[in-house]
This record gives C-alpha cells, sequence and structure tokens, in this order.
C-alpha cells in the first residue's frame, strides 16, 4: 500500500493553488486538505476564495497554477461532469435548473447517453432513474415528469441536490453562499451530510452562517482574501474567534442597531390600501419618514409580492398605493417619489450580470445625470458610479469590471449603490443581506441605520427572523397574504414569539 | 489568464480587422490608391453604414429587424413616385424619411401591442413590405427617375453629399448612443427586460424611440439610393437587409446586444464588407465563391465574438 | 489564446486571398496570337441560377485561357440597380476594361460609361425602354442573343408542339411577375403561346389591369372552335414570401383539370410538376423557354421537360468579342452605323427530345464548344481587318446549324 493510501491520508488536497481574475487574486496558494468521514467547513467573507477553490476542484474551472490529488492521484478534471463522474460532486450557488424541460430530465441532464438507444430517449427510464435519485434524498413528493418551472426557485434547489446525490460523490460539495434554499431544502442537505460522513466519505460545506457552520461542519478553515487564515477543529470552535479570523479584525460597533428607540417621524411616506392580487389580501400599511418597517413570515406569505405591489411592478387587483398623496401606478412613477427596490432574486431582477458595475449603477440615476436637458457625460457617470464604488467599498478591480465576476455582498452593494445612489427617500428591501456574509452583512444593517437618521424610509422584507428584530422599528408578520400580526420595537422581543405567529 | 488579454484587445478587436482589410487592400490595389478609389470606398459604403448605425439600436436590445432592407425599398419607391409626381429633390427626401419612420413606427406599435418577438413581427413585416413593393411597382418590374438626365436628381449623385450625410447621421447616433438616455436604456433593455421593467424603463416607449431611429436610418438610406440607382425594382433591398446584419455583427457589436453594443460597429463593419467585397472582386475570385469566402469569414468573426463572451460569464448550463 | 486566435482569422483571410489569386493565376498560362491580354468584368443575374453557372464555366474553363482574357467575377449579382451600379465599380477597381453583363440596368451602365468601361448586354434583352435610355452612350455597345422576335417565336413554337401533338389540356404557365409589362422578353413568349392558341380556334381575353396582387391576372382563355382546354396562370419568381399565395393561386386554376401540357415563359418544369403532382396531376408534358443545363437535360430524362428552347454555354461568345474588338479600337462593328448601340440577335436552339437535347449540346461541348477559339478569332478585327459591321452581325446570329456546319 503506497504511502498515499493510508487511511489518515487526505482523501482531497490542494497545494499552492493560485486563480487570478483580472488584477484580483483570487487564491493566493491555498492548500486545503479533506480526510475521509470528514466535514470541512469553508467560511469567509465574500471575495474570500471559498467558492473559487471548490470550484475549481469540482471541475468548473482550472487553477493558473498549484496542484491537486485525489485518492493520492493527480486531479484535474475536464468539467463538472467529469468531476461528478469521478467522485467529486458539488450543488453549485446558482441555479442551473433549466426551468422548461422536466425535473427529470434536469436529473439526466448531461447523462443522454445513458438513457438513449439509436438517438432516442427512453422517457420511462428517465423518469424512474429521476424517481430513485429523489426519494434517495428523501424527496417522495415531487413529481418528476412535470417540467421545472412547476416548482419556486428554492424547491428547485432539490433538484440539484438529487442530481449529484445519485452519483453517490465521494466528496460532496455544498455551496450554501448565495443558494436560495428553502427550510426544507436545507433539512435534507443536513441530513445527507450527516449520512455521507457516516458512511466514511466527505463533505465540504460553504456558508456564510458561521453558526450553521459550527453545527454541520467537524473542522473548520478560514479563508480571507484569498489566502488560507487558520483551520480549527470542532474543539476550539468559538464564535468570535471565527468572526475575528474571517474579518481581520474584532468586529467594532454593533452587528444590528443597539438601541430600542422604535419612533420614527409622523408623515407617512409611502401606504398601500385595500391591496388585492398576487396573493395578497385586503391588505393595507402605512410606512412613515425614518421608519425601518420589518415585513416577515414564510416564504409564501405573500411578502415578495407585496414589495413588487408597493413599487409598482406588479399591479393590484384593487387597492391602491400612495405615495404621500401621489398615486403609485408604475414604476417610474416610483422612481419619480424617490423610491427604490432591491429584488430578493438580485442576479435576474436587479443587476445586469453582463455589464460593468458603472452601467449597473448609473442605471437608476440617469435622470440626475442630465446636462442641457439631454446629454449624459461619460465622465459625471464615471464619477457617480465612483462615488458608490467607493462609498460601498465594492471589491473590484475598477468600476468596468463585469458584475457577474463579483461575489455575493459586492452584487448586493452594487444594487445598493444603484439605488442610493439616486437618492431614493424610500427603500423597498427584499432579502438585502441573503447571500451576505457577516462583515458585509454588518456594514449593510449599519447602512440602513445611517439613513433612516438621515430620513430615509425603509421597507425590509425578510426571511431571516433575527435581523428583522435586529433592525426594525416596526415588524408586520404576513400569514397566507394578510398582516397576521403587527410588533414594535422592543427588547422583549424574541424569535420564538414571532416565529409562533407565522405558522 | 487567456481572458484578461481577450479583455484587453476586444474591444479594438473588429477595429483591428479593418485595418488589416485596409492593408490587404493597399496590398491588392498595389499601394496606388487614388481619389477614385476613397470615391467608390465612400459611395458604396454610405447606404449600408447609415442603415446598420441605425440598426445598431434595434440590435442593441438584444432583437433584430429584418425588415430594415424592404422597408429601405418601399420607401426608395415612395420617393421616387413623389418625385416624379413634382414635388422636387427635396420633396423626395422628406417623403423617404416619412415612409422610414412610419414603418419604424408600425413595426414597434405591432411588437409593444401584441408584444411579439422583434425579429418573428419583422420577419412577417418583410413578407407585408414585400407585397407593398409589389403593389406600388403595380406589376411592373421596376419604377425610374423620369427626365433622368437633366433633372435634379442628378445633382445629388454625388460622392461628397453622400458623405455629408453619412457623417452627420453617424455623428447624431454617436450624440443619441453615448450622450443621452436612449442608448443608455436599450444596453439596458438588451441586458434584461426584467432589470430594465424595475428600473422604471418602459419597454414600449423604449421600442418606439429605437425604431423610429432606425426608421429614419431607412428614410436617409433610401434616399441616398435613389442618388445612386435613380430606380426601384421589386428586387430593390432584399439583400441588404442580411448585409445590414453582418455588418453590424463585423463591426463588433455584440450578439445579444446589451452593455458592451457599440455605435461604431455600423460604419466599421459596413466599412470591412466593402473593402472585403472589392478585395475579392480585385484579386479575381472564382464566380459564385465570394460569398463562400464572406460567408466562412463571417463564421469565424461570429465564433471569435461569441468566444470571447463565453470566457466572460460561464453559466452552469454552459457547463454542463 | 487570443493572439491565437487572431492569428487564426488573418491566416484564414490570407488564405482566402491566396486561394482567389491562384484561381486568377491558372489563366494566365494561356495562350494566344499576341500577348495582349484583356481584363473582362462579368456582372451575372444570379449567383445560382443553372443557366448563369453553365455561363461562368464557359467563360472560366474555355474562354478564359484560350482567349487569353482575366475574367473577373463581382462578389454579388446585380440583383438591383444599387448592386449593378456597385458591381460596375468594384469592376472598374479590379481593372475590367469592359463587362458582359446579363443586367440591364440603365444606372448601371452609365456609370460604366462613365468609367469608360465597355458594356455589352448578353443574353437577350428585358425591356426596350432601357436599351433606349442607354443606346446613345458612347461606351455602350449594345444587345447580343436572342431578340424579341426569338423570343416571340420560342413561345409560338412551343405551343405549336404541344398543339400539333394533340394536347386538349394546356396550362399556361407565365413564371414571371413581369410577364405584363414592362419586360418585353417574358412578354413577348406569352405572345407566341397565345398566337399560335389563337390560330388553333382559342379566343382570348385580356385582364383588365395588371395589378399582380388585385388584378385579375393573365386573361381568360375560351375553347372557341378548337377544342382545346386552355387555362392560365401567373407567378411569382423569386419571392418565396408568397409561395402560400402563388400555391393557392395554382391549385384553384388547376383544380379539376386533366392538365396534359405546360407552356412555361421560362425555367421551372419541375416546380410546376411537383405542384401538379401535389393535386394528383401526371404525366403532363411541359416546354421551357430557358437554357441548355444539367437542369434540363434532368427534365427531360425525367419525362417532364417535352419541348426546350432555349441559350447555351457558349452563347455569350459574341459579346466577348464585341468587347475584344471595342478593346481594340474597333467599337465601330458591334454598333450601328448611326453609333448607337447595336441590337444583334442570336439565336435560341430547340430541344424537341431528349435525343435532340444530347445531340444539340454536344456541339456545345466544353472541349470544344459551339463558338470555339478559330471560330471567335475570325471575327477580331485585330486578327483579321476583313471584318465589317455585317459579318459580325452574321456572326453574332449563328444558329445550331449554322454553326455545327463552321465546327467541320
Amino acid at each position: 500500500m503506497s504511502e498515499s493510501m493510508r487511511n489518515d491520508a487526505p482523501l482531497v488536497e490542494t497545494r499552492g493553488i493560485v486563480k487570478t481574475f483580472g488584477v484580483v487574486t483570487a487564491l493566493n496558494n491555498v492548500d486545503i486538505e479533506v480526510r475521509k468521514g470528514e466535514v470541512l467547513g469553508l467560511i469567509g467573507e465574500n471575495g474570500s476564495g471559498k467558492s473559487t477553490v471548490t470550484s475549481i476542484l469540482a471541475g468548473i474551472q482550472p487553477p493558473d497554477s498549484g496542484k491537486m490529488l485525489f485518492k493520492g492521484q493527480p486531479w484535474r478534471p475536464e468539467s463538472m461532469t467529469d468531476a461528478l463522474n469521478r467522485g467529486i460532486g458539488m450543488i453549485v450557488q446558482e441555479s442551473g435548473v433549466i426551468a422548461g424541460i422536466t425535473i427529470a430530465e434536469n436529473i439526466a441532464l448531461g447523462e443522454y447517453s445513458k438513457f438513449g438507444k439509436y438517438g432516442f430517449l427512453s422517457k420511462n427510464a428517465i423518469i424512474a432513474e429521476a424517481k430513485k435519485a429523489l426519494s434517495s434524498i428523501g424527496v417522495d413528493d415531487i413529481d418528476p415528469s412535470l417540467p421545472a418551472f412547476t416548482l419556486d426557485l428554492q424547491d428547485r434547489k432539490i433538484i440539484e441536490i438529487a442530481k449529484v446525490w445519485a452519483k453517490q460523490p465521494d466528496v460532496f460539495v455544498v455551496d450554501e453562499t448565495t443558494t436560495a434554499v428553502s427550510q426544507r431544502g436545507r433539512q435534507i442537505l443536513y441530513d445527507l451530510v450527516k449520512r455521507q460522513s457516516e458512511a466514511g466519505k466527505s463533505v465540504i460545506f460553504i456558508s456564510h452562517d458561521i453558526e450553521e457552520v459550527m453545527d454541520v461542519c467537524s473542522r473548520v478553515t478560514v479563508l480571507r482574501d484569498g489566502n488560507i487564515i487558520q483551520s480549527l477543529d470542532k474543539a476550539d470552535f468559538s464564535l468570535d474567534e471565527i468572526k475575528r479570523l474571517m474579518i481581520g479584525r474584532e468586529l467594532k460597533g454593533d452587528y444590528y442597531r443597539s438601541d430600542y428607540d422604535g419612533s420614527c417621524g409622523s408623515d407617512v411616506v409611502l401606504s398601500a390600501h385595500h391591496l388585492t392580487g398576487h396573493g395578497i389580501t385586503d391588505l393595507s400599511l402605512d410606512l412613515h419618514q425614518g421608519e425601518i418597517l420589518g415585513i416577515g413570515g414564510m416564504s409564501h406569505c405573500g411578502m415578495h409580492p407585496l414589495g413588487k405591489l408597493l413599487f409598482g411592478v406588479l399591479k393590484p387587483s384593487s387597492g391602491e398605493v400612495l405615495a404621500g398623496s401621489e398615486p403609485i401606478k408604475n414604476v417610474a412613477q416610483a422612481m419619480k417619489n424617490s423610491i427604490g427596490y432591491v429584488s430578493k432574486d438580485r442576479d435576474t431582477e436587479a443587476l445586469l450580470l453582463r455589464a460593468p458595475i458603472r452601467d449597473n449603477i448609473v442605471s437608476a440615476g440617469l435622470n440626475k445625470l442630465i446636462k442641457s436637458m439631454f446629454f449624459i457625460f461619460p465622465k459625471d457617470e464615471k464619477a457617480y458610479s465612483q462615488k458608490q464604488v467607493d462609498d460601498f467599498s465594492i471589491k473590484c478591480s475598477s468600476d468596468l469590471q463585469f458584475v457577474g465576476q463579483l461575489s455575493g455582498g459586492n452584487k448586493q452593494k452594487v444594487v445598493f449603490g444603484k439605488w442610493i445612489g439616486a437618492e431614493s427617500k424610500i427603500l423597498i428591501l427584499d432579502c438585502p443581506t441573503r447571500g451576505i456574509d457577516i462583515g458585509v452583512k454588518q456594514a449593510m444593517y449599519q447602512l440602513m441605520y445611517r439613513l433612516k437618521k438621515e430620513g430615509v424610509s425603509i421597507i425590509m422584507i425578510s426571511e431571516e427572523m433575527t435581523e428583522l428584530i435586529g433592525m426594525s422599528d416596526r415588524l408586520i408578520i404576513m400569514k397566507n397574504g394578510k398582516i397576521e400580526q403587527e410588533f414594535a420595537r422592543s427588547e422583549k422581543l424574541t424569535e420564538r414569539s414571532v416565529i409562533d405567529c407565522m405558522v | 489568464m487567456k481572458s484578461k488579454i481577450f479583455e484587453k484587445i476586444r474591444p479594438v478587436l473588429s477595429f483591428a480587422g479593418l485595418i488589416l482589410l485596409i492593408i490587404v487592400y493597399l496590398f491588392a490595389v498595389n499601394f496606388k490608391p487614388s481619389l477614385f478609389h476613397l470615391q467608390t470606398i465612400i459611395d458604396q459604403v454610405a447606404v449600408m453604414a447609415v442603415l446598420s448605425t441605425g440598426a445598431v439600436f434595434i440590435f442593441s436590445l438584444g432583437s433584430f429587424d429584418i425588415s430594415l432592407g424592404v422597408s429601405a425599398g418601399v420607401s426608395v419607391c415612395l420617393g421616387i413616385m413623389a418625385y416624379n409626381a413634382g414635388f422636387g429633390l427635396w420633396g423626395m427626401f422628406v417623403v423617404c424619411i416619412a415612409i422610414g419612420l412610419a414603418a419604424g413606427l408600425v413595426n414597434s406599435l405591432l411588437s409593444t401591442v401584441f408584444k411579439m418577438p422583434v425579429f418573428i413581427m419583422t420577419m412577417a413585416m418583410m413578407t407585408v413590405l414585400t407585397a407593398i413593393l409589389q403593389i406600388l411597382l403595380d406589376g411592373k418590374t421596376d419604377l425610374k427617375i423620369i427626365n433622368d438626365i437633366s433633372g435634379p436628381a442628378r445633382s445629388v449623385d454625388n460622392t461628397w453629399i453622400r458623405l455629408a450625410f453619412m457623417a452627420v447621421f453617424f455623428v447624431v447616433c454617436i450624440v443619441l448612443f453615448n450622450y443621452t438616455r436612449i442608448g443608455r436604456r436599450n444596453k439596458i433593455l438588451g441586458g434584461s427586460a426584467k432589470v430594465a421593467a424595475q428600473t422604471g424603463i418602459s419597454v414600449a416607449k423604449q421600442t418606439i424611440v429605437t425604431f423610429l431611429i432606425s426608421g429614419a436610418a431607412v428614410g436617409i438610406s433610401a434616399f441616398l439610393m435613389i442618388t445612386r440607382s435613380r430606380s426601384v425594382s421589386t428586387t430593390t433591398g432584399t439583400s441588404l437587409g442580411m448585409d445590414v446584419m453582418m455588418a453590424i455583427v463585423f463591426g463588433g457589436m455584440p450578439l445579444s446586444g446589451g452593455a458592451y453594443s457599440k455605435i461604431s460597429s455600423g460604419v466599421i463593419g459596413s466599412l470591412s464588407m466593402v473593402l472585403l467585397s472589392q478585395i475579392l472582386t480585385i484579386l479575381g475570385v472564382s464566380a459564385g465563391l465570394s460569398q463562400v469566402y464572406k460567408s466562412v469569414l463571417f463564421l469565424v468573426v461570429v465564433f471569435v465574438a461569441s468566444f470571447a463572451y463565453r470566457e466572460k460569464t460561464l453559466s452552469r448550463a454552459e457547463m454542463f | 489564446m487570443a493572439i491565437k486566435l487572431k492569428r487564426l482569422v488573418a491566416a484564414l483571410l490570407m488564405a482566402a486571398l491566396c486561394l482567389s489569386a491562384a484561381g486568377c493565376g491558372g489563366s494566365a498560362a494561356a495562350s494566344a496570337d499576341s500577348n495582349r491580354k484583356y481584363v473582362i468584368g462579368v456582372i451575372p443575374f444570379s449567383d445560382t441560377a443553372a443557366e448563369q453557372i453553365e455561363w461562368n464555366n464557359y467563360l472560366q474553363k474555355y474562354a478564359g485561357p484560350q482567349m487569353n482574357i482575366d475574367f473577373k467575377f463581382v462578389t454579388a449579382p446585380g440583383t438591383d440597380a444599387e448592386s449593378a451600379v456597385t458591381a460596375v465599380e468594384e469592376l472598374k477597381l479590379a481593372g475590367a476594361e469592359g463587362i458582359l453583363g446579363i443586367v440591364d440596368a440603365p444606372a448601371a451602365i452609365e456609370k460604366a460609361n462613365e468609367l469608360k468601361m465597355w458594356y455589352v448586354r448578353t443574353g437577350g434583352l428585358s425591356t426596350i425602354g432601357d436599351y433606349e435610355q442607354v443606346k446613345a452612350l458612347p461606351y455602350y455597345l449594345g444587345t447580343m442573343g436572342p431578340s424579341l422576335d426569338d423570343e416571340y417565336s420560342a413561345g409560338y413554337s412551343a405551343a405549336k408542339h404541344f398543339i400539333s401533338s394533340g394536347a386538349k389540356e394546356i396550362l399556361v404557365y407565365g413564371t414571371l411577375l413581369s410577364l405584363y409589362i414592362p419586360s418585353d422578353m417574358h412578354v413577348n413568349r406569352f405572345n407566341g403561346f397565345r398566337d399560335a392558341l389563337i390560330e388553333a380556334g382559342v379566343s382570348y381575353t385580356p385582364p383588365e389591369s395588371n395589378n399582380v396582387v388585385t388584378g385579375p391576372g393573365v386573361g381568360e382563355f375560351a375553347s372557341g372552335t378548337s377544342g382545346l382546354n386552355v387555362s392560365a396562370v401567373y407567378g411569382i419568381q423569386g419571392f418565396e414570401a408568397l409561395d402560400a399565395t402563388f400555391n393557392d393561386r395554382f391549385t384553384q386554376t388547376v383544380s379539376g383539370k386533366k392538365i396534359e401540357a405546360v407552356l412555361i415563359a421560362a425555367e421551372g418544369s419541375q416546380d410546376v410538376n411537383t405542384l401538379l403532382g401535389g393535386m394528383g396531376i401526371t404525366g403532363a408534358k411541359m416546354s421551357e423557354v430557358g437554357a441548355f443545363t444539367p437542369v434540363s437535360k434532368a427534365s427531360f430524362e425525367a419525362g417532364i421537360l417535352d419541348y426546350l428552347v432555349g441559350k447555351y454555354p457558349s452563347s455569350v461568345a459574341p459579346g466577348i468579342v464585341a468587347l475584344i474588338n471595342a478593346i481594340d479600337g474597333h467599337a465601330d462593328v458591334v454598333k450601328n452605323a448611326d453609333g448607337t448601340g447595336s441590337r444583334l440577335a442570336g439565336p435560341f436552339w430547340t430541344a424537341e427530345s431528349l435525343a435532340d437535347f444530347n445531340e444539340k449540346i454536344a456541339l456545345d461541348d466544353l472541349a470544344n464548344p459551339a463558338f470555339n477559339k478559330a471560330l471567335m478569332e475570325q471575327y477580331i478585327v485585330r486578327l483579321h481587318p476583313e471584318v465589317t459591321r455585317e459579318s459580325f452581325a452574321e456572326f453574332a446570329g449563328l444558329g445550331y446549324e449554322a454553326l455545327k456546319a463552321r465546327h467541320k
């Protein structure tokens, strides 16, 4: 038996991996190793390189230099499919599910040759195989013969999980950083991670949620700016220590806001009157000047369409939205009344991924850039976007970099920059910290607080109870398209009491 | 690493292609270019350059209007009819522009009202316009300017007048595309309709504005066509539509529009196409083969363009 | 990688250019009595028409090397006036001294005149009006190929062919939009059909309007005293977009008739056969006024085509000789005595069966075509100063039998 096949030898290791994008060094001499039966957590801020290193292992992109070993042999996967077939399977960040084909076809994607005879695909074989794959992860209530679009975005993740799990990979890589995974999907993942580790196989688990990582993993490696900072064994886990390692400094100041003063201006800046439609029934609410109004609930409670109704993206079947006394019937009117909206589906609805940062930031502020009635000058644009890049410390080689190349947190900063740059006075934020890690999250919270103090009114729609409780002046919990209960800001408000009224 | 280098050369790739063609052209004319060479290039490029510069606005939305060439044909026809009816040279110009704008307006209204994909809708439009052209020609194969030899239409058959029209239109388009909201909004809309909608951009309004600009291009290019051929036939403009599409792609326009749309691609591409044609003829290509060369080169350009694009954004679907 | 790609593009372009340079290098190895090398441009009417391809073959493979001519082909055919003008300009840049045009857009011919390039319209003449507009231009030599009388006779003889063979149910298929006005070429063919039918006792009422979209069509034929049933349908060639409309019209016209013979005013027997087949009508015999090409040969072989009046590969030759004479400074033997462009008739060939077709086309073999080097040289003034306007016209008007006689 060769040395490399010893039991305690790493199943997978990388040595001196380097990867650059433009002038940004994503990975700088990164060595990681994963042993059999281990659940390795990779943690770090946005842009720390944690997703990059796993994407290289899983064959999504090649490293610029460095070596990788898998089962003691050199590892150079040609593609994601190749890596998966040979034992390393990854659940990726972005949803790769194709909406227009069936769930079963999605699961079989890239493997059609297995089901074909003389160029014809056997639909039944594909469906049977998909059924097996789904039930192997404990899902029996999804009919794989239906088109994928019948599932909502969060449940589509389950398709991905089933697809990878069906291959029984030796190394199961879960990138949770920007995933839109439902509670159910999350539970499935936890079960699979446990099963994988019990079977003596390995898991690499990436998440922003430090507590989740501490819970799930047996060891944690912290990355920062493309460098390995430290690895900690389970015994040494400590929330503060990991935070410190991630950020490279103590988290100074407050995470959420520290005051319990729920007061705000008395002027109603935005109001909904008997809104009905898109899953909402006869809903009325007021947003006051300088108020942070939290809206929470289960993901299907209607709070996400509510954000779109308030911004004029969706039209109600009855009822109306008023900004002060002006009706909001479409997005242009909303913007004219200084309303900004940050969509939950950032990559498809808020950002042009195939465009530079600058184009994205100025997109909402074109009217502000007009000179002499008609003209826009590139130098003004540049100054406008550079200001947002600086104000939000967006990590990029320049504001001409592709937004699609940015990490989740930096993408979100671009969206914020787009609306803050346009001097929005009312912000409707749908899951503003989704897929963002802790350092950036804190910055976002502090920014929201600062904006509130400056008189900006904010509606914060979120599925995370802690941030809603932590940030809101007033918290509305929705259920079945209606307001279930309203809570004022209070020290005594607990997650328990809020969740009780949600379900 | 390759993305780094590509990043740098991508914006100038089509320009580099044009320089290469100019060098080959100079070689083809034995490094003795004359005023005649320059005039011929301008004469031949004007129509295509104007039309494709207008078409860039549509292309930047991520769509293409296949009926532009035939619209120009109808515009030429009515322009000549106006001239023959005694409206004079400038009456003819006004009619050409009016018809171009009308065609653009109809196209944009149809696509916004019925929410049809522009490309499909303009394909249907092309059939309709072809029929209209035939009705206008009233069964004849062609229609010519009357009093051709002595009439004022001759007076504008002049290279420098064409150059002036082309230059003025190009400058106006540069301003509209790079220095006003129109170009910005088109790029956003071309990038993502959803994002545009959530950024307060009216798809309908923007589509109409876009088609009016390209309609003006149709009108001007129709006028320039009349100065050159002084006649219209059932086939006028039919090949122009495809040429414009090729020119824009040769000129470095991203295939899907959006943020990297360039207003210069119409002019650069048209120049490249004209030079390529002239080079192939001067060097003496076998009959029928030059189309093959052109098409192969077109495929190479598309390949390079899409290669540059893939470098940028690897989506999962492409990886599998 | 990117640099490699760029190189690839450059290399491909260069390779393409080298290939084309090599292509024209072949003709440089030609032999001729004189070292004079002629550069003649060709403006085809189509890239794909079988007739044009046959002409191109003759020019590139025979006339070029044999007559020491460098033929330049333009990148796009002269489908409309604008592209024909562009073609003329390109040919000037390519150094052409004369143009063999199968298009007659006045704007293009005027451009050629302005650029001092001789222009011959070969393959016949579309409209008299176009000719009248340009005939006085100094560099316009005139038209060669079938005259309008030839076009009329072609139609007339085709109709006679079927009437005498006893066909009772006859379809007149116009093929071209330009059947009405003012394409005199096609109008004359149609008039030939019409008059032969009238002679057989058919009566004819012309259409009230010529509008192709709204008008009634080609007019009405009635049996009269003839015992013939004649129907007529017009078609539009080259406008695929209107195919559905055309198919409906065709179906309506033909429906319920057992068509035995089809008179086509141009090419298209295979298309008509497909349309008839779709309606369950088989075995109809057809005539074309077109060209001797592999396509028409196949139609004969398939039993579809029964009568062909057509041009043939080397029928463009008189145009070449006209250009050589003009370039040499002897345009006068080509042009009319008053200095205007001439209209020199060059008759069609006729094939009444596959055997007839094969026999005729054998005379126009690419190795030794009907208009071969020896024959052409006899009418080059530089070599034979005795050539006159009259003898040149006679040369341009050589028919099948005369050519056959000359070959021996």
